[in-house]
């Protein structure tokens, strides 16, 4: 029998080689966007009450695809001592985390009268298990909050109902909040920490040196959730938000979002006519950190900028 | 005369249809070369499209409600999935190798070299997403 020519063997194996890191790479870009997708949930370990906040638990269901959320309803705290709603601000916590994430701020707002709803994203906490979606998801929590507030029942029947609603996100859950206010307008103010401008500046250093298998986790998440990464652009949606004022946050020092991420946003929502944009580049802050860093200067400067821009008289008509 | 003229003619009848059978050969043999040599890439792709409209199907049938149903299906559906798609693989890469080896034996080279040429092709395209991904993500 005749020796099998050369030229023969290396086309073979050349279409062997090809195929297993095919198979390789395509079952690895499968694996990450199921892995991405939903990590355990971090568990709760502190209440309200911890800080000494009253507050309820509360649930209630994200907008569209109905997905049932579990957070809190801490009352703002009237210099009188009374309970109120009339100012609410609805926070968004970030990527695998969960509604305790900032409750030494959230405590800081209520004393200052700014009542809080501090809820569990999907899949996170105690929430409903679901696909995260990296902020484009989240959107329609953050839209179910803003209905739960509106028209929900809400723990307090002896109180007012909001009549100004305002929204912080941080990271991803900044993105959730740029995408939802950009199309709800009870949503009156937002402040935005260490939010990405497009998805693609975000998964670069979230992958790391599996980078490469952006492409295909990108195509994989399409495939299992009707998501397509690279067409989550917050840059595009911001503008969408003015006249109502947006104030941006983010640390000089963040490696995960680079600070450049702020000067796009800050660029986009300053292109809108009637736009009322302030940014807050805070030094040696790293990813979400600004809080930590400058506790005092971020309670000061949130309070200030939602008790200017949350006007309860204005607000009163449009939000109930 | 008569004869002389009948002779050409008669010679050029015999000569025709020989020709046209073995264009009509080489035509089907260029597409059984094509068929066998493809067949490592247009079988992935059936099946990859089956995946595809299997998990679509999946996603929409399941929808929000039971997440971790919706996982448990999207895994077994890839994996099965893939294991057939590996096994047809492989077959399909056995079977070109040894039918281009058969071509070569039985003394058709030019084919056999065309397969080998279509291949090496089927390789690139496969290899083709991984370096465009390593340069361009």
């Amino acid at each position: 029998m005749a020796r099998t020519p050369k030229s023969h063997r290396i086309a073979i194996g050349f279409l062997i080689i090809s195929g297993l890191l095919a198979f390789i790479y395509i079952g690895a870009s499968i694996a990450l966007a199921l892995i991405i997708t939903h990590r355990p949930p971090k568990p709760i370990t502190r209440t309200p009450s911890s800080l000494g906040l009253n507050y309820r638990d509360i649930i209630f269901f994200s907008r569209e695809d109905h997905i049932l959320l579990r957070g809190w309803l801490i009352p703002g705290l009237l210099p009188d001592g009374r309970l109120t709603l009339e100012r609410t601000i609805i926070q968004v916590h970030g990527a695998n985390n969960n509604r305790a994430m900032v409750l030494g701020m959230d405590a800081s707002l209520a004393q200052h009268g700014i009542a809080v709803l501090a809820y569990d994203s999907r899949g996170n906490g105690e929430s409903a298990p679901a696909a995260s979606g990296g902020g484009y998801l989240e959107q329609n929590d953050v839209l179910g909050a803003v209905d739960f507030l509106r028209s929900g029942s809400l723990p307090y029947p002896e109180l007012v109902r909001p009549k100004a609603i305002g929204g912080w996100g941080i990271s991803v859950g900044g993105d959730a909040l740029i995408y939802a206010a950009a199309q709800e307008p009870a949503i009156k103010a937002v402040v935005v920490d260490s939010a990405y401008a497009t998805m693609a500046e975000y998964m670069v250093p979230a992958f790391g040196p599996y980078d490469i298998f952006i492409p295909g986790t990108r195509y994989a998440e399409l495939m299992f959730y009707g998501v397509d990464y690279a067409s989550v652009r917050p840059v595009e949606m911001i503008a969408k938000i003015a006249p109502r004022p947006i104030f941006l946050i983010q640390g000089a020092a963040d490696t995960v979002v680079q600070p450049s991420n702020m000067v796009e946003l800050a660029t986009a929502a300053s292109s809108a006519p009637g736009a009322h944009v302030q940014t807050w580049l805070v030094p040696n802050a790293h990813h979400i950190q600004a809080y930590n860093l400058e506790r005092n200067t971020y309670v000061d400067r949130l309070v200030t900028f939602f008790h200017t821009e949350l006007s309860i008289e204005s607000s009163a008509d449009s939000a109930t | 005369m008569k004869r002389m003229k009948s002779q050409p003619e008669n010679k050029i009848s015999e000569t025709s249809e020989p020709i046209t059978d073995m264009k009509n050969e080489d035509r089907r043999s260029i597409w059984y070369i094509l068929l066998l040599a493809l067949a490592p890439l247009y079988l992935l792709a059936i099946i990859g499209a089956i995946l595809v409209a299997l998990v679509t199907l999946s996603r929409h049938l399941v929808g929000t409600s039971d997440f971790f149903l919706q996982q448990k299906i999207y895994i077994l559906i890839i994996i099965i999935g893939m294991i057939i798609a590996l096994i047809v693989f492989t077959v399909s890469v056995i079977n070109a190798h040894r039918k281009i080896g058969m071509l070569r034996q039985s003394g058709q080279i030019r084919q056999a070299n065309m397969g080998l040429f279509v291949l090496t092709i089927v390789a690139s395209i496969m290899l083709l997403p991984i370096i465009l991904a390593l340069f361009f993500h």
